[in-house]
């Protein structure tokens, strides 16, 4: 009696049995879930490609903001997130970085048919302009992203 | 001796009075400005008068508006002291003293400017979007009026629904002149380049009495609307003119004003304030002038010594 007992508690803890009744929640977005976009910041670019040694391609997305209008370029803030496109799972969400490009630059420069993401920014504030808004003097930074 | 001292206080009489007479021949104007959280209201108010007054042909008086948390009602300028209202203003709506000050000037032939964002605050003044005719953001949809454009070689009125007000991100941009026997785009350019701006577009209201001067194409490739968008127009309310002018951003993102140093501008701001204080243009068209491939800046705010040599 014991051992039938102890079996079905473990029957009513097992995760085995309990899955059965699992409901997984109902996906409510399209393109891309809505906690990776921050706040002030709008999708502007994305593309597919294969990015990781999975069949499925990967969905890398630009999100950008403005970070100030001078004469003959722009500022902007931006991050990427880089999506599953058949689980659907949130692979990586970059930091934000600062640049006067708003470019989503995917290439697979190292020909091992997987693509890399290139970045180019400089650091927040870290940045100067003449008294009329022109000549932008960074210190620039370069990188990757690749898995 | 006795007489060069008469002749010398006589000339210098004589000037003193001409100068006086040249000075009350300028056109006073008011600039309404403030409470613009998305433009440097300070310095775009700046150089409008420093604009207009580089002309010789007008004195300016810039009148602050409360700040946003202070009382609105303690802004009462006096309309009828001036030629022309220049509105440059992003905020509350005037209190309804004031607004009724306002009508009156205009309906009984005070002249107005509206340069670029004023046509997005006060959407709920009746009066004022029948005076800028067409307007944008601020909750203005289908029930303000028609979305008007060119199309065609002809004025659109579109009432299809929506909201009012869409602008990409700052870029140059070719206005083309409409209506070219107006006194305000008389001789100027079939087409010219303007320097970097905001390109407002979907812009809807009244539109009644209203004469669209000058228009550019907001290109799709570049987030815009695909319409050729009003850029200035005229409307006539009571007996009295107002000349909107779309462009003219001046940006608080930092504090910047490159929009309002194109010459085609601020050309069109001083022809556009002249026809609407005096419904007439006296101004000849500067050999400075942009055209459609050269765009050409007034960093300083005035005319170049050589500008006035030729007229078109």
């Amino acid at each position: 009696m014991g051992k039938i007992t102890a079996f079905m508690l473990f029957l009513i803890w097992s995760p085995i049995v309990w899955s059965q009744y699992h409901i997984s929640e109902t996906r409510t977005w399209d393109d891309y879930p809505p906690e990776v976009q921050k706040p002030g910041f709008g999708l502007h670019k994305s593309q597919k490609v294969q990015m990781d040694d999975n069949p499925p391609l990967e969905v890398v997305l630009l999100f950008s903001s403005n970070n100030g209008h001078y004469p003959y370029f722009d500022l902007f803030k931006n991050y990427y997130v880089i999506i599953d496109n058949y689980s659907k799972e949130v692979k990586y969400v970059s930091n934000v970085t600062i640049s006067n490009e708003r470019e989503l630059q995917l290439e697979d420069r190292d020909n091992d048919g997987k693509f890399e993401l290139y970045r180019k920014y400089f650091k927040d504030d870290e940045f100067m302009v003449d008294k009329d808004g022109n000549n932008l003097k960074v210190i620039w930074n370069y990188n990757s992203i690749q898995f | 001796m006795k007489r060069y001292k008469a002749f010398a206080i006589g000339l210098l009489l004589v000037l003193g009075v001409l100068t006086e007479c040249s000075a009350k021949e300028k056109i006073k104007a008011m600039i309404v400005t403030g409470q613009d959280g998305s433009h440097w209201w300070k310095g775009g108010s700046d150089a409008i008068k420093q604009i207009l007054e580089n002309s010789d042909l007008f004195t300016v008086d810039i009148l602050v508006t409360p700040d946003w948390d202070e009382d609105i009602g303690l802004y009462d300028p006096q309309f009828n002291l001036y030629d022309l209202v220049i509105i440059y203003y992003g905020g509350n709506t005037l209190a309804q003293k004031t607004r009724k000050d306002f009508e009156k000037y205009v309906a009984d032939g005070g002249g107005v400017v509206v340069v670029h964002s004023s046509i997005v605050p006060m959407d709920d003044w009746e009066e004022y979007n029948k005076m800028i005719g067409l307007g944008a953001w601020n909750g203005r949809n289908e029930k303000d009026g028609p979305y008007v454009y060119w199309q065609n070689d002809r004025i659109v009125y579109d009432y299809s629904p929506g909201e009012a007000g869409h602008h990409a991100l700052q870029h140059p941009f070719v206005i083309t002149t409409r209506i070219a026997e107006h006194p305000i785009t008389k001789g100027l350019p079939k087409t010219w380049k303007h320097f970097k701006d905001e390109l407002y577009g979907k812009t809807r209201g009244p539109a009644q009495n209203m004469e669209i001067l000058a228009t550019a194409y907001d290109d799709p490739k570049l987030d815009g609307t695909g319409r050729n968008e009003p850029i200035l127009w005229t409307v006539n309310y009571g007996k009295g003119h107002v000349f909107v002018s779309l462009m003219g951003h001046a940006g608080n993102d930092p504090e910047l004003r490159y929009s309002m140093e194109c010459t085609g501008f601020q050309v069109t701001l001083l022809r556009g304030a002249e026809w609407a204080a005096t419904a007439n243009v006296t101004q000849k068209v500067p050999k400075d002038f942009p055209t459609e491939d050269i765009i050409t800046l007034r960093k300083e705010f005035k005319a170049p010594f050589n500008a006035l040599e030729l007229e078109r």
